[in-house]
């Protein structure tokens, strides 16, 4: 079971961290996207992962049985190279369906104090 | 670009295997063994090695990017894993993407795409938001 109390619960990194080119570029030619002089529409979950790890921390998550069920961007403007970021993750919902368990949350990405992308992602406990 | 409503994109597959998802994984920080280690995965009751969702909905992103000439213009993004990408060691698996204009208003155009796999959609209520000048 996962821990119910942990709706709410959010975690911000108050401290810029910057993306360099290097990343971007690792990740298109990953996907196969020939233009890097932008991040692809998925780039930000690199980093919004770690912060849902953190969030999920001590909330009875079997991390061997989570997969992911669904995932969407709101992109006010893409990432690009020595964009200095601050992200924000909130728990929105942990909710049980067809045996399985999902937890939804959300993520907000500011640059220099203006937020460029939200980002919400269901995972999916399964039973 | 140009788009009209109701057109339908041209369609582009893509080719899934071990190598690209170890790849993947480096370039995305996602280590996840379900989606390298084939014991692991039979292990935790898949059939084998899964692609990550998050990978085959990037090569989504690749095929949006590339019919409207760069990332940067898409605005929201986004879908459903319905259905894992199985990927065994000797056989790559392939995804077809296809896509039709849904709606173009107030400077969005408005994608609906399809991911499938075999005869199985892998992507639900895949949809991307364009904006256009």
């Amino acid at each position: 079971m996962i821990d119910p109390t942990i709706v709410g619960k959010r975690i911000t990194n108050s401290t810029p961290f910057t993306v360099d080119q290097g990343a971007i570029t690792r990740f298109c030619q990953a996907i196969g996207e020939h233009d890097d002089s932008f991040a692809p529409p998925t780039f930000a979950f690199t980093f919004i992962i770690a912060a849902f790890e953190e969030s999920l921390q001590d909330a009875g998550v079997d991390w061997t049985r989570m997969v992911h069920g669904d995932q969407r961007f709101e992109i006010r403007e893409p990432i690009k190279a020595g964009d200095r970021l601050t992200l924000s993750s909130t728990v929105e919902s942990v909710r049980s369906a067809a045996g399985n368990e999902l937890v939804s949350v959300r993520a907000d990405i500011e640059r220099d104090g203006r937020e460029i992308i939200q980002a919400w992602s269901t995972l999916v406990v399964r039973g | 670009m140009k788009f009209t409503v109701g057109e339908v994109l041209p369609n582009r597959t893509f080719s899934i295997d071990r190598k690209a998802l170890k790849a993947y994984a480096d370039a995305s920080g996602d280590q996840n063994p379900i989606h390298q280690d084939e014991a692991f995965a039979r292990s935790v009751g898949l059939p084998n090695v899964i692609a990550h969702g998050m990978f085959t909905l990037a090569l989504g992103g690749t095929y949006i990017s590339d019919l409207i000439g760069g990332p940067s213009k898409i605005r929201k993004f986004g879908a459903r894993f319905t259905k894992p990408v199985v990927v065994p060691a000797d056989e790559p698996a392939q995804v077809e993407f296809s896509g039709t204009v849904a709606s173009i208003e107030n400077g969005i155009v408005t994608i609906e795409l399809t991911a499938l796999h075999g005869d199985q959609k892998v992507l639900g209520m895949a949809k991307a938001e364009i904006a256009i000048d």
